[in-house]
């Protein structure tokens, strides 16, 4: 068993492996202790005014600040996540901008990563060229040469369920995420009607195949979706996280909300620090986030003194995000009592 | 300038071209069948009248090999559950002609099954009627509306138009209406905010209720959104119900033959072709309707 309170070290156990052997070998009790369990950190916040701005050079100082080496990332083949959940024209920001997906994926190229794919799997809309289209990203997709696929139809292999907290006792994941050496998250900082915040953790939601799970994708709701954003994580062992927060959501997220600008990147490799962050950038009191509750000693830290923060200290670029009245006195980090960041 | 009938017999060639030597369609070449893009290639050649009748009863009796002892159809031989691929099952079969026992014995597995249903507390957030019962993705979970559609489309095909699942269902689909105009995948409104409408769901929402329902204000606002949105829309599979399902109502659109072209000409070649070919021969051809079961 590992100590508790060693650092990360990217790469430690590739994906592959780990989901080909690891996950049976590990499933259940000790598992999360093994494996996902860091005591220590590190979160990178860098500002970037917009989405025209040299976001390449502002990601290539998250990998350095991360310690993400030129050689852990050569000849890696990538799948970038976008969050695409319900596209519409009239409302760019419930999306992860097409700009952003282009940024991350030519910081990828440049990086030395052997393939770059874009891939989602939206919960609302089955048809995923309509997706596309209302986005904005095939545009970027033609232009950029980036190929993309559609997790909602892809061939499909059942996994254990490394942690099975729903009680599903396998999760059937897409081909295309089991090739991949590198599953890297790319979320909108966005509230959320039910869970009170969707960052990196919830944005795997869209790894599930709809063919499986539906549109949307009831039986992982049903089961519990603070339990599910766990499992899916824990199951699917995902390595970064690049959150979207130049242009947020607050207000009735993930889709019906208004737009606020946070002029924000936030990246990391443990992806509940990198939430708890966000959710501290938002106003938003962490500890009270029920699946960072849960998260919390299981998949990784989100106490502020266990996450080394890299880049831009908090201290100036919290702006509390408008919330829901149900989750107002919830998750507020003023009105819960919660102190906000100050770096 | 491709002309439209050079499409069609294109996409066509393609589509079969996909399936190679497999019995059915998947989404990656090389890769065991599946039911969804197999019944749909089914549908979309049958109705553009593209294939011979002998090469589509192959993947007809590769589906009615992997149907169960229940009659459900599964999402492929080694995936049997959810079985929401049933009902396009029963519409390739009814395509094609034939298959009587199989699609009987599906039909039967849908009336039988159902989602989760409640009656809702007063301050519950969603704005739709729990209690009303429909069709679910996935078994033991609530309805929606494109299973629902799906199944409605299946059951009036066998000639279970006037069964109470299918009167229920209807109810289902009218009460999921957006007050707006037109349906998105099956909720109104959550948390007191009207959600957004999407083309495909309200497509299929229209062909299901056709022949079922008077043509009443739902259906009007719903014809009133499509009419806007179908002159935008270039993805295949939206355009395909879309179009469908105005048609059923009124009438189709005179450059539809144009859009489907257009949206043949703009498929992205690593996107799942062998679905969205199989859409845009089924809404181009001239008896997409029949092949549906609908006059």
């Amino acid at each position: 068993m590992e100590a508790m309170t060693q650092e990360i070290q990217p790469g430690l156990l590739t994906r592959r492996n780990f989901l080909a052997g690891g996950a049976l070998a590990l499933a259940g009790a000790g598992f999360g202790a093994w494996w996902w369990q860091r005591q220590i950190a590190d979160v990178f916040v860098a500002r970037a005014a917009s989405y025209e701005a040299d976001l390449g050079a502002t990601l290539a100082a998250g990998f350095a600040e991360l310690g993400l080496s030129g050689e852990w990332l050569k000849g890696k083949a990538v799948l970038l996540k976008p969050n695409l959940v319900e596209p519409s024209a009239v409302a760019p920001h419930i999306n992860t901008h097409p700009r952003f997906v282009q940024a991350v994926a030519d910081a990828f190229r440049r990086a030395g990563a052997r393939k770059v794919v874009v891939a989602e799997g939206q919960g609302h809309v089955r048809d995923t060229e309509l997706v596309l289209d209302l986005s904005g990203l095939r545009g970027i997709l033609d232009e950029a040469r980036l190929p993309f696929v559609d997790l909602n139809h892809d061939v499909v292999t059942p996994v254990p369920n490394a942690l099975g907290l729903t009680g599903h006792k396998r999760l059937y994941l897409p081909r295309a995420v089991l090739e991949a050496d590198l599953v890297v998250s790319l979320p909108k900082m966005k509230t959320h009607h039910w869970v009170g915040a969707t960052l990196a953790m919830k944005n795997l939601f869209g790894v599930l195949p709809g063919m499986v799970y539906g549109w949307p994708k009831t039986p992982l709701h049903q089961a519990g979706i603070e339990k599910s954003i766990l499992d899916i994580n824990a199951t699917v062992a995902p390595q970064l996280a690049i959150v979207d927060g130049i242009v947020g959501m607050e207000g009735d997220g993930p889709i019906m909300g208004e737009p606020k600008g946070m002029g924000l990147i936030v990246m990391g490799t443990n992806f509940p620090a990198v939430d708890a962050t966000c959710c501290r950038l938002m106003g938003i009191a962490p500890e009270r986030v029920k699946y960072l509750q849960m998260a919390a000693g299981r998949l990784g830290p989100i106490q502020e003194h266990w996450i080394r923060q890299r880049g831009e200290s908090l201290s100036g670029l919290v702006k509390p995000f408008r919330l829901l009245p149900h989750w107002e006195k919830e998750i507020s980090a003023v009105a819960s009592g919660a102190m906000l960041a100050t770096g | 300038m491709l002309v439209v009938a050079d499409w069609i017999e294109n996409a066509a060639k393609e589509l079969l071209s996909l399936r190679g030597t497999a019995p059915g369609w998947s989404f990656r070449s090389g890769a065991e069948p599946f039911s969804e893009p197999s019944a749909l290639a089914i549908l979309g050649l049958a109705g553009a009248g593209r294939a011979r009748a002998a090469d589509l009863a192959a993947t007809g009796k590769w589906l009615a090999g992997i149907q169960q002892a229940d009659g459900s159809v599964g999402l492929a031989e080694s995936i049997p559950e959810p079985t929401w691929p049933t009902a396009l099952a029963i519409l390739a079969w009814g395509s094609l002609g034939g298959f009587a026992a199989e699609r009987s014995k599906a039909a039967g597995y849908l009336l039988g099954f159902a989602g989760a249903h409640w009656q809702k507390p007063p301050d519950d957030p969603v704005g739709h009627d729990t209690s009303i019962k429909g069709w679910p993705w996935a078994a033991g979970t609530h309805s929606w509306l494109e299973p629902t559609a799906l199944a409605l489309l299946a059951l009036k095909r066998e000639g279970h138009g006037s069964h109470e699942r299918v009167r229920e269902g209807t109810r289902l689909i009218l009460d999921r209406a957006l007050p707006g105009g037109g349906w998105n995948y099956g909720n109104t409104t959550v948390l007191g905010r009207e959600l957004r409408p999407v083309p495909g769901p309200t497509g299929l929402a229209l062909l299901a209720l056709s022949g079922q329902t008077p043509r009443t204000g739902a259906l009007e606002r719903a014809l009133v959104y499509l009419s806007v949105e179908l002159p935008r829309i270039r993805a295949p599979e939206s355009l395909c119900w879309a179009l469908l399902g105005f048609a059923a109502w009124t009438a189709r659109p005179g450059a539809a033959a144009g859009w489907l072209a257009e949206a043949h000409a703009r498929m992205r070649p690593d996107g799942v072709r062998a679905l969205q070919l199989s859409h845009l021969l089924l809404a181009g051809g001239k008896d997409a309707l029949p092949a549906l079961g609908l006059a």
